[in-house]
């Protein structure tokens, strides 16, 4: 970790580990979804047990990779509200953080698809007036998310920009 | 004369738009029909039969046309009042527009080739925001949209003291016209001798006389399929086309005045259009010079005004580049001047800037001796390109928000980009590969002259 994508002040609030358990339980599900039939298929069609084993193999290797591409990527994300902007940090190899002043707020979403409602979380989504501000936060705690919402949306308003 | 020449006043009942505008549409439908007539070429139908249905489905179509447009335009009214305008339209679906002028980015009057051969005018309103934010009034007589567009422009600039109804009206018209001083105009020779100096254009042009080179030799020397090429040559050609369009047809006749509200500008061959870009809703300018421009020592102003770069919809987007062009071609002394009008306190020569360092050659192998970033009190300033050299301007009071990026090789490298975001457009405001302690203090330091700003704005 570079100190370049430090936050100004303070630490980075982590998101939830869930983020985490729900990027394995999909590649898990994943894996097993192709892996399985492909092994039925193969022995069925009697083909020698080496190659039978194949997907089982790559499947199990892919898991393994993706799982500590899960921790990593969780390990990627964080967030941390400062006296006027919101900072969000995201990705490994392709780092960025990105600065937003609570008064440039146009709106905040929060949405929660059926998986990561399952797991209890959501994103938030903070927009301004330019479409490459992205200034998303997945893998949020529900309560978490509202909350933020909520905060950002008044700081939004009291300090209002325009623009 | 008409119900829209009336003096505009508050009014609860709202005013009609102009009855021709019917006819004005009906245009379209002529044009349908007109196509829908291209399947009888070839079939060998006598001269005689062909009229006759050229008759019948042109005039169907233009009965058609103008019976549509007059029930859209008896069902379509606006209104004035304090806080917005609103626009009722539809005849089925009911639809009922507001635009509160707090919101206003711009206002723009159109005159499509069939409207203006009636003396007729579109308003196009820019709100800010995604989705649907052009709001249309079409047509009102150019006079009629002129003063509507004084009165929109005028209450959106005041948004803390509301103007009162009805009496300001004429002192505004009034503004407008003894105002009017003259910044710049766009003879039609350095138009054209501008596009075709342009890299785009020579380049585009280039390759599609290569395309032609190679297709002669593939026939006549290997006795190839003579074709082979065409897609590629015909989309070469309609790439060209849109640059004409854009770069001298839709720019013919440019001028550029002062306005009471910021700059008016008034460009097109066929149809024309009035622009005035408000001195406050500029969120950024980008200053363009290609290669062969630098020896007339021309530039390309381009803005982004919320709005106008917005993408996807609307009904005709290819207007859009051009809407963004501040000034198609002008040399030095001009573009300052302009450029001095909108960011009365931006002075882009003299920002100090950070420059890529060596290991960014990696990124841009020629032109990262032309990468670089940096910030004055007033504006955020990056430069890049060496076929077409770019500046982009971003004052700090517009500034959504700040990002700082590396990827793996900049890692490497000690590089990292940092990119101040404007409102969708054509202005980039990206610093690319610098120096990784150069972009975090940049970031940081944009983030509190941005706040600062915001405060004494």
């Amino acid at each position: 970790m570079t100190a370049s994508f430090d936050p100004p002040a303070g630490d980075w609030t982590r998101v939830s580990t869930q983020l985490r358990s729900l990027h394995r339980t999909v590649a898990l599900a994943v894996c097993a979804v192709v892996a399985a039939p492909a092994t039925v298929v193969l022995v069925i069609i009697g083909t020698a047990p080496w190659l039978s084993a194949l997907p089982v193999v790559v499947a199990l290797g892919v898991a393994a990779w993706a799982w500590s591409w899960a921790s990593r990527n969780w390990a990627g994300w964080g967030y941390a509200e400062n006296a006027e902007d919101l900072l969000v940090t995201s990705g490994v190899m392709w780092r960025r953080l990105v600065a937003v002043p609570y008064g440039r707020t146009q709106y905040v979403d929060v949405k929660a698809g059926p998986l990561q409602r399952a797991f209890g979380i959501a994103t938030v989504t903070l927009h301004t007036a330019s479409s490459e501000t992205a200034a998303h936060i997945p893998g949020l705690p529900a309560t978490e998310a509202t909350r933020l919402r909520n905060r950002l949306t008044e700081l939004g308003e009291s300090r209002d920009a325009g623009l | 004369m008409t119900p829209g020449s009336e003096p505009i006043a508050v009014e609860p009942v709202g005013h009609r738009t102009h009855p021709a505008s019917a006819v004005v549409s009906a245009w379209l439908w002529l044009l349908g029909g007109a196509a829908a007539m291209l399947h009888r070429i070839g079939t060998d139908s006598t001269v005689r039969e062909n009229l006759v249905v050229a008759g019948v489905v042109l005039g169907g179509a233009l009965l058609l046309g103008v019976g549509f447009g007059l029930v859209r335009w008896m069902y379509t009214r606006y209104v004035i009042d304090g806080s917005e305008l609103r626009i009722d339209s539809g005849v089925v679906v009911k639809q009922s527009r507001r635009v509160p002028y707090e919101r206003l980015q711009s206002v723009d009057i159109a005159q499509p080739l069939g409207a203006r051969v009636l003396g007729l005018a579109e308003l196009r309103i820019e709100m800010a925001g995604g989705g649907q934010s052009r709001t249309t009034l079409a047509f009102l007589t150019r006079s009629d949209a002129e003063r509507l567009r004084e009165v929109l422009l005028d209450k959106s600039q005041s948004d803390a003291a509301p103007v009162l109804d009805g009496a300001p009206l004429q002192e505004s018209a009034d503004a407008a016209g003894n105002g009017r001083a003259l910044v710049a105009t766009v003879p039609i020779t350095r138009l054209v001798g501008s596009l075709v100096l342009s890299t785009e254009f020579l380049l585009t042009a280039a390759i599609a006389v290569l395309t032609v080179a190679a297709t002669v030799v593939l026939t006549v020397v290997v006795g190839g399929p003579p074709f082979a090429y065409a897609p590629l040559f015909l989309a070469l050609v309609s790439a060209m086309y849109r640059l004409v369009v854009n770069r001298v047809v839709s720019q013919w006749g440019f001028s550029l005045a002062r306005a009471p509200q910021g700059v008016r500008i008034e460009r097109g061959l066929t149809s024309r259009s009035s622009q005035t870009i408000p001195r406050g809703r500029v969120q950024g300018i980008a200053i363009e010079q290609p290669l062969l421009w630098r020896s007339h020592d021309w530039r390309r102003l381009v803005v982004d005004v919320a709005g106008y770069g917005a993408t996807g919809r609307g009904d005709d987007d290819s207007d859009r580049p051009a809407a963004s062009t501040l000034l198609p071609v002008a040399d030095k002394v001009a573009a300052g001047a302009v450029l001095a009008e909108l960011m009365p306190a931006a002075d882009p020569d003299a920002v100090s800037l950070h420059r890529a360092p060596s290991p960014s050659r990696w990124f841009a192998p020629v032109g990262w001796r032309y990468l670089a970033a940096g910030a004055d009190d007033h504006v955020f300033v990056t430069c890049k390109g060496w076929l077409t050299r770019r500046t982009d301007i971003v004052p700090h009071a517009k500034t959504q928000s700040v990002a700082l990026r590396q990827g793996p090789l900049e890692r490497i490298l000690g590089l990292a980009t940092v990119v101040v975001h404007s409102p969708d457009g054509p202005v980039k405001a990206q610093g690319r590969h610098l120096a990784e302690a150069d972009a975090r203090v940049l970031a940081a330091d944009q983030l509190q002259r941005a706040r600062s700003a915001r405060v004494t704005r």
